[in-house]
């Protein structure tokens, strides 16, 4: 909190300066008329002074009134029309503005290596304008599902920190060592979560062969690109931004209390034949409270939990410059604290928060007319904190494991208690008592770039020259303590507490550990044009790059020896790649691209891929006749586009094509020879890039005077090589280990789009609906396995990672039913009420040879996302809905963070660690014998319910019911109202007299409400069972202010 | 105008100098991916072959990729004496997995990493590359190939060798290593036939004997490597092993019918196992041991005669000079002195191959006492103890007045004789007994004399009582340990030296050496190879250009025999006894099952000879641990589950493939009876 106070401080001194600073030119009050070609009044037209955010729109009859300041621009624009510009000198009164049709054909989009115009844009690039990505999300890539056609992401953790999205470029493309699409930030590397959104200038997606043929093998599985912004010429403009969020934690899991979980063990333990643990005594105790040191009701959610997590985020830029010399500086700090109940008195309290901290500055020199001198650097530093345990990890599945009648969270005499055979202690102990973590990360960045015209030598030829340093450190301490801890095991004659010592104390100790990365990256790039009479259009480009980076981190996981000294050497990439264009008459177009790139982690002579695409694109609406036939169709492109891309990281192994020998191993039969030669590692012979064929088609559409666009693409990739150990080899070849190979083969296929309607009923009113999909699969075609016993274990032929395990045929009705089944061969005593399995193999046992793929891996394959906004004056209404198709997952038997889940869902299933849903508590929901109905008064109608959610109870980890199988399958699609957005733009006179050009007051509400079949926790972390940070709710206030 | 040439001049001077600092750049970036000189100071794979140092650097650590031979008993590599009717113990299967192959553990998906295919055609492999590459080295001379050469391509047959007698029919590779990264198309290949694989392993090492070390010329510095001795000497075996029962179906022993009737190559449907007798593979492996004989460098291991300490032969022994008798020999010496470590290895000119092993040498304290710092369990079974013969060569069962089998009471006086000690506790059963007896087999009251230590007195002379309440009975296994005790009443200690000790001031231990293979057995292998003749066969070995001419030749047949015997103080083999075969193939299993104990061959041969049901199907004997007193030496079958489930299975005749092989390779046959 202190921190943030300077840091506010700091802003407001630094703005007031600023303005101080300002010259007030006189305002005058410009009015006018838009008129369309066909000179019809132009309603709805978008007037605004330039590089400012002041700006009105046209009424009804085309007619505008701005006050607009001596010295600035006056931009007059329309979709789908040349852009109108004045320089106000003097006070323009009655202008006359006739808007030219077809300014779209100049409008630009941000593709690879450059700027192409979008008419002539073949490939597949989806934008999104930057204003929508101006929402305070914890961080950029969890504003990007359901925004952008194409994007496909997954969020399994609200934790600050953690709550960082993993995304994929239309899916999953491949199952070798890199699935991540390549983010670049200006041209280099970099991790999207470390820009402000409203640093950026353009965003991205380039999604088929064409777009990212130029970036070779690091194009295979898509490339965003963002550029930030620069220094624009004029006087200094500042924008402000400072937010704060409330966020909830809503989709708790809800456990059962002391008296259910006692008397639910009870029953565990009475249905499978063993002595109930709590007598009623005991049971009465618990009920009333009798005892809260032995037999107490904690909730601990409650006890770690707030309702609320706060975070404050301010920024600042500032933007200007003259003919000389332009700049953009931008300053921001985020502070995010997660919504764990902590002591505030202990010195070791951990205080779990998210921290960052970001600067950007870029500057443009202009060194001679033809010459251009680029400078920019940022930085992006994170701070997190966390308990001495140091992963709230624990802390999630203490809260899920920790049952209310185990342990008080102190016991009466003031002890704190430990538990278990481990001594493990309570989620209370983890946060406040085991000391403070802290992970501290910090990237920064400088480039330099010159470019230079070279139409002294052919008109339209420029170079382009940048070099960038990239540097990141982590540091990661943590100083631990922990406090004594005892277990009462009962009371003595005079009813004190027996309590003995589990946990001796520790005094505080401290341990960090450190890594460093950095990057060296130089590119040029030489471009040219060349426009005949405006039919023929060309371009060229050639683009080299090379770079060198270098991670402790590999050094580190290396081992030692040779294997160290090969990972220490730097990771190098050299590439020349071009893209030729030509257009006719902007409705044939043609691209044709290449990379030629190579890494130096493959064998000399084989270093280097050729990566060959091309694209084509025809615009019928450029022919009179088609307009004159469908009038309505404004704008009609259709775009192919086929080539190959790679993927050079296909692993993490260093030379894999190198036999590494071992100099000192043993000898025999032999005096005098000592040091024995072997080889350690088998070479691969034939070692090759990881490729990609991409096959791209997609139609671009602007209806009704482009007040309705839409586009779609339908995708294919073929990825051919893929980096894998081999399985298959004999071992009769005598290999000392399996070699590596380009073995692998994957389709994945698909499609996205989006669609949009604009509609303005006058200046004051106006709306805007969007929606966009992105639709994704994968099969596997080569999967190299050792060979397996059916065809169905084969990895060929399924979706990547798809979950396999048995198919379950119900519950056991009877012993009938069990004795006539096939034998389960999990282990154990099966009874009726457990689970029963389909015999694949037909070999009268069930075991492993029974497993089958059961259905898709647990990440979405269909994602959508549709919304809208409303303009009514100075307000805009925004609403954003996200949504997921059919996403299988498994309450039970899935792999989770490495360890099968099942633990925060089935009952009882750690035995006494592991919490019980309320769900479990209802006897409807549990199969349960009848005459344990009767003995104990449940509602007999209830008793051996075959579509009970669970099955016959047990007491402790039921190895029969917790493999995978469809009897804990589910479905995690949901439908989120991810945001409504209120913001109200002030623009008044009062606001200008404080020295304002404009203000927004801007209210966002961020995952409101989840519509979907999970219903105990988040949809996006159903298979997490409730061990993970919820995804909160966020209530965020913004204010914009813009000097 | 002026101007603009200026600015010209000016733009042309920058651009010119970007475009050469540009190039400049890329002429230096050329070699940018580069990075080979990073590692070109450690040894790339390349450079091996280039030297003939690193090439034998190379060829020895190829070597160095076969197994201790001696880890026969627990982390073994092959079934061994663990998984025959000879040894017995309760220790873990994981461990002695020998037991969990007789058990029935072994199975194609879990071979207790017995599994030694792979290993093998890794050195193969080494070995085939070593072939391929070594003329890329400069330095060596004609003799400096032929030398890496001849070896190269004995560790080859002897990796076939080993795949040969655990797994049976072998895949052969060829001389080219194959390549690393292609199709399952590119590597399939059936198995060879049994005849194939024998043929081309003996033709291999044929091959390479002569550009071997030869025996003489051995340095006792290079203990451990073979000579072309231990080349032909592997042929002789294998010869042996083609012409048995199990592999040749004898008309009175059909067993390569019975168990390998069905089993044909799926591929083009030839028995692997040839369904025909053939009595020449027995010529051809008269031959080869004959030949080794030949050599005339080999002789069986004797120790001079003590008279006074030495015993004095039974009157019905022979007492000429050994190899006619064994009046000038110390049986017990001669026979004991090879594996204990007393008679220095490298010298001992019946150890035509032999290696040090630290697997025998560690798994000989399985069999101390737990007082002694042992762990009592590495037990010897009752058949064999009752096969040993009395001192004069009669069985037990039909012993002389002079020298009788009394199975109660005990000796009542000390015995000491070649330097050996028996304790006047010692049973009846153990007295006048033939001297490998005493050589081999710990019994109840047998003294562990530990004379390498000084302190303490307990632990020296140490009377070792296997009886329930004995000072090592079951009870004093040691808590927790309840596997350490001598369950059948037997250990072994053939491979124990009288110093010996683990536990004490000043214990020490002799270096062990583990015979591959022994000239006995070449003896013992002709005489049965001989005795399987009926008519007369003329072979000529190709290599040496020698005709050898074969039949069932007494004095042939015999003298070899006899050596065998008379080294161990028995009589010679009798006129009647010679003059039946099927008497004389009886005499030799058992003389092979007494004098090779534990030395992995029993496991093989009760195969070959088609008797491995038969012999396995006896239940495993010994004394009643949990008996005190004179009740111990009541013999019972072990009251052990390990002992009971034993699994009596023809599949057991060959070591299963891994399952995961056998999938692999789409015409590799899995062995008969396991699961493909």
């Amino acid at each position: 909190m202190y921190k943030s106070k300077y840091f506010l401080t700091a802003v407001l001194l630094f703005v007031t300066y600023i303005l101080a600073a300002q010259t007030q030119q006189p305002e005058y009050t410009i009015t006018g008329i838009v008129y369309d070609e066909f000179n019809e009044p132009m309603p709805s037209a978008t007037v605004y002074v330039k590089n400012t955010t002041q700006g009105t729109l046209s009424d009804m009859e085309g007619k505008f009134s701005i006050k607009v300041r001596r010295g600035s621009t006056l931009s007059i624009s329309f979709v789908g029309y040349e852009t109108y510009e004045l320089f106000i000198d003097k006070a323009y009164t009655d202008l006359v503005v006739s808007l030219k049709s077809g300014s779209q054909l100049e409008e630009l989009v941000v593709t690879g290596l450059g700027t192409q115009r979008k008419i002539s844009t073949v490939g597949a690039v989806s934008t999104i304008e930057t204003k929508d990505l101006q929402v305070p999300a914890t961080s950029m890539s969890n504003i990007l599902g359901g925004r952008v056609a194409g994007i496909i992401n997954m969020q399994t953790s609200g934790e600050p920190g953690k709550n960082i999205s993993e995304f994929w470029v239309r899916g999953i493309g491949t199952f070798g060592a890199n699935q991540s699409a390549l983010v670049l930030i200006d041209g280099l590397e970099g991790d999207l979560n470390s820009i402000d959104p409203a640093d950026v200038e353009s965003f991205s997606v380039l999604k088929d062969a064409s777009a990212t043929a130029v970036y070779g093998v690091r194009g295979a599985n898509g490339v965003v690109l963002v550029t930030t912004k620069r220094g624009k010429e004029g006087h200094l403009r500042i924008t402000a931004r400072a937010n704060a969020t409330i966020s909830r934690l809503t989709k708790m899991p809800d456990y059962v209390g002391a008296y259910d979980y006692a008397r639910l063990i009870n029953e565990a333990q009475s249905v499978r034949g063993t002595a109930p643990m709590y007598s009623q005594r005991d049971l009465d105790v618990i009920q009333y409270g009798l005892d809260p040191d032995l037999f107490p009701d904690v909730n601990w959610q409650k006890e770690i939990m707030r309702d609320f997590g706060f975070q404050q985020n301010y920024y600042v830029s500032g933007q200007g410059g003259g003919e000389i010399a332009r700049y953009f500086v931008s300053l921001n700090m985020s502070n995010e604290n997660a919504a764990y109940k902590m002591d505030e008195d202990s010195p070791y309290r951990s205080g779990v928060g998210y921290n960052t901290y970001r600067y950007r500055a870029n500057l443009d020199i202009k060194l001679t007319s033809t010459t251009n001198m680029y400078f920019g650097t940022d930085g992006y530093l994170t701070l997190r904190k966390q308990p001495g345990v140091a992963n709230t990890d624990y802390i999630w599945n203490a809260q899920s494991q920790l049952t209310p009648v185990l342990i008080p969270l102190e016991y009466s005499t003031g002890h704190i208690p430990a538990y278990g055979p481990n001594d493990a202690y309570s989620p209370y102990v983890m946060l406040n008592h085991t000391g403070i973590s802290s992970n501290q990360s910090y990237t920064g960045k400088v480039t330099l770039a010159l470019v230079q015209d070279l139409d002294i030598l052919l008109k339209g030829l420029k170079l382009r020259m940048q070099a960038a340093y990239d540097n990141k450190s982590y540091f990661d301490e943590r100083r631990s303590v922990l406090p004594e801890m005892y277990w009462a095991s009962g009371r003595n004659v005079n009813g004190e507490l027996l309590l003995a010592k589990r946990v001796n104390a520790e005094t505080a100790s401290y341990t960090y550990s450190q890594r460093q990365y950095r990057k060296y990256h130089f590119e040029t790039t030489l471009t040219y044009e060349k426009r005949i009479k405006d039919i023929h259009r060309f371009s060229g480009l050639v683009y080299y790059y090379m770079s060198d980076s270098k991670d402790t981190k590999d050094i580190a996981d290396s081992g030692y020896g040779v294997n160290m000294s090969m990972a220490a050497i730097p990771k190098r990439y050299q590439g020349l790649s071009s893209r030729l264009t030509y257009g006719y008459n902007d409705t044939y177009m043609v691209d044709i691209n290449f990379g030629y790139t190579g890494s130096e982690n493959f064998q000399p002579g084989r270093q280097f891929g050729f990566f060959p695409s091309a694209a084509l694109g025809w615009i019928p609406t450029q022919y009179q006749w088609v307009n004159e036939t469908i009038p309505w169709l404004s704008f009609l492109k259709f775009r192919g586009s086929y080539g190959m891309v790679g993927s050079d990281r296909i692993t993490d192994r260093r030379f894999p094509y190198l036999t590494i020998v071992n100099e000192n191993a043993s000898t025999a039969w032999a005096s005098g020879i000592s040091g024995g030669i072997t080889e350690s590692s088998v070479g691969a012979d034939n070692l090759m890039w990881e490729k990609s064929l991409k096959a791209d088609v997609g139609v671009d559409a602007h209806l009704f005077r482009d007040k309705l666009t839409f586009n779609i693409d339908f995708f294919e990739d073929k990825r051919l090589g893929i980096f894998q150990q081999r399985q298959s080899i004999p071992g009769y070849v005598g290999l000392l280990a399996m070699p590596y190979g380009n073995v692998g083969k994957m389709r994945s296929y698909g499609s996205d789009g989006n669609v949009a309607f604009s509609h303005d009923f006058n200046r004051d009113l106006g709306f805007t609906i969007r929606a966009n999909f992105t639709y994704s699969r994968n099969e596997i075609e080569n999967w190299e396995q050792a060979p397996q016993k059916y065809p169905y274990q084969s990895y060929n032929g399924y979706t990547n990672g798809v979950h396999r395990g048995y198919i379950a045929l119900g519950l056991f009705k009877d012993e009938q039913d069990v004795a006539s089944s096939p034998e389960q061969t999990f282990g154990g005593k099966v009874l009726p009420g457990d689970i029963k399995y389909k015999d694949i193999n037909g070999d009268g046992v069930i075991n492993t040879d029974d497993r089958v793929a059961l259905s898709d891996p647990t990440y979405p394959r269909l994602m959508y996302g549709f919304g809208g906004e409303v303009r009514y004056k100075s307000l805009t209404l925004g609403v954003l809905f996200k949504g997921r198709g059919h996403t299988p997952y498994y309450h039970v038997g899935q792999s989770v963070n490495g360890v099968n889940n099942g633990m925060g869902y089935v009952p009882f299933h750690g035995g006494d660690v592991g919490n019980v849903l309320t769900v479990a508590a209802d006897p409807a929901n549990r199969w349960i014998p009848m005459d344990y109905v009767l003995a104990n008064g449940i509602d007999p109608a209830l008793a051996e319910n075959p579509n009970a959610r669970f099955p016959r109870l047990d007491y402790g980890y039921n190895v029969n019911n917790s493999q995978l199988s469809t009897w804990w399958q589910g479905d995690a699609w949901y439908l989120r109202l991810q945001e409504i957005t209120l913001n109200y733009h002030i623009n008044n006179d009062f606001i200008k007299k404080i020295g304002l050009t404009s203000m927004d007051v801007q209210f966002v509400g961020s995952n409101l409400w989840v519509w979907d079949n999970v219903k105990l926790f988040d949809p996006e972390q159903a298979h997490h069972n409730g061990r993970s940070y919820p995804i909160p709710a966020r209530y965020s206030l913004q204010l914009y202010l813009n000097f | 105008m002026k101007k603009t040439m200026n600015n010209l001049k000016n733009i042309s001077g920058y651009v010119v100098g970007i475009l050469f600092f540009l190039s400049a750049i890329t002429f230096n970036s050329c070699d940018f991916l580069k990075v080979d000189d990073y590692f070109n100071e450690t040894l790339k794979y390349d450079s091996i072959f280039t030297s003939k140092r690193n090439i034998e650097r190379y060829l020895w650590s190829t070597a160095a990729q076969f197994p201790d031979e001696g880890g026969i008993f627990g982390n073994n590599y092959t079934p061994g004496p663990m998984a025959t009717d000879e040894g017995f113990t309760l220790y873990s299967e994981t461990e002695f997995r020998g037991m969990a192959y007789a058990l029935g553990n072994v199975s194609p998906t879990n071979l207790y990493n017995m599994n030694t295919w792979n290993n093998m055609y890794i050195i193969i492999r080494k070995a085939n590359t070593i072939m391929t590459r070594m003329n890329e080295a400069t330095d060596m001379t004609a003799l400096d190939r032929r030398d890496i050469l001849g070896y190269a391509l004995f560790i080859r047959a002897y990796a076939y060798y080993h795949l040969a007698i655990k797994y049976g029919p072998v895949i052969i590779v060829g001389d080219k290593p194959l390549e690393n990264n292609e199709e399952i198309d590119y590597y399939d290949r059936p198995r060879a036939t049994w005849d194939e694989t024998v043929d081309y392993i003996c033709a291999e090492l044929e091959k390479a004997a002569p550009m071997m070390n030869r025996p003489e010329e051995m340095l006792v510095s290079n203990f451990g490597r073979p000579s072309s001795g231990a080349a032909y000497a592997l042929v002789a075996r294998l010869r042996l092993m083609q012409a048995s029962p199990l592999y040749n179906p004898h008309p009175n022993n059909p067993a390569a019918i019975t168990t390998f009737g069905n089993w044909k190559r799926s591929t083009d449907g030839v028995h692997y196992i040839s369904q025909k007798y053939d009595e020449k593979k027995w010529a051809v492996a008269a031959m080869a041991a004959k030949r080794v004989i030949d050599m005339g460098y080999y002789s069986l291991h004797t120790v001079e005669r003590v008279d006074g300490d030495s015993p004095n032969l039974p009157s019905n022994i022979s007492n000429a000079e050994f190899p006619n008798g064994a009046g000038n020999i110390d049986p017990f010496r001669s026979y004991a002195d090879m594996f204990n470590g007393e008679t220095v290895a490298p010298r001992n000119r019946e150890f035509i191959w032999a290696q040090w092993s630290n697997q025998t040498l560690n798994y000989s304290r399985r069999a101390f006492p737990v007082h002694l710092g042992g762990w009592n369990g590495l037990c010897v079974t009752q058949k064999i103890i009752d096969a040993y013969r009395m001192v004069d060569g009669r069985d037990i069962q039909n012993s002389s007045s002079q020298y009788p089998y009394i199975t109660r009471g005990t000796i009542g006086k000390e015995k000491v004789f070649s330097g050996y000690d028996l304790p006047a506790t010692v049973s009846r059963m153990y007295d006048n007994r033939e001297m490998r007896f005493y050589a081999s087999i710990g019994f109840s009251n047998r003294k562990w004399k530990c004379s390498s230590i000084s302190e303490p007195a307990d632990k020296k002379n140490f009377i070792a009582d296997y009886s329930y309440g004995g000072s090592a009975g079951k009870d004093k296994a040691g808590y927790g340990n309840t596997t350490d005790y001598a369950i059948t009443g037997y250990v072994l200690t053939k491979f124990i030296h009288p110093e010996d000790a683990w536990s004490g001031t000043g214990a020490r231990r002799q270096q062990k050496s583990f015979p591959i293979i022994r000239y006995a057995e070449i003896l013992l292998s002709y005489a049965e190879a001989l005795n399987n003749l009926t008519e007369t066969h003329t072979i000529i070995d190709t290599i040496a250009n020698k005709t050898y001419t074969l039949q069932r030749e007494k004095n042939e047949l015999v003298s070899a025999f006899n050596q065998v015997r008379y080294r161990a103080g028995m009589p010679g083999l009798t006129d009647a006894e010679f003059d039946s075969p099927e008497t004389v193939q009886g005499l030799l299993e058992r003389e092979r099952m007494i004098e090779f104990l534990f030395e992995n061959r029993r496991y093989f041969d009760v195969r070959r000879w088609g008797k491995y049901e038969e012999s396995e199907k006896e239940l495993i004997r010994g004394l009643d641990t949990d008996a005190k007193g004179n009740s111990f030496y009541t013999i019972i079958p072990i009251n052990h589950a390990k002992a009971r489930n034993r699994l009596i299975d023809r599949k057991l005749v060959l070591f299963p493939l891994a399952l995961d092989e056998v999938r692999k390779a789409p015409s590799l046959d899995q062995n008969p009876g396991w699961q493909d």
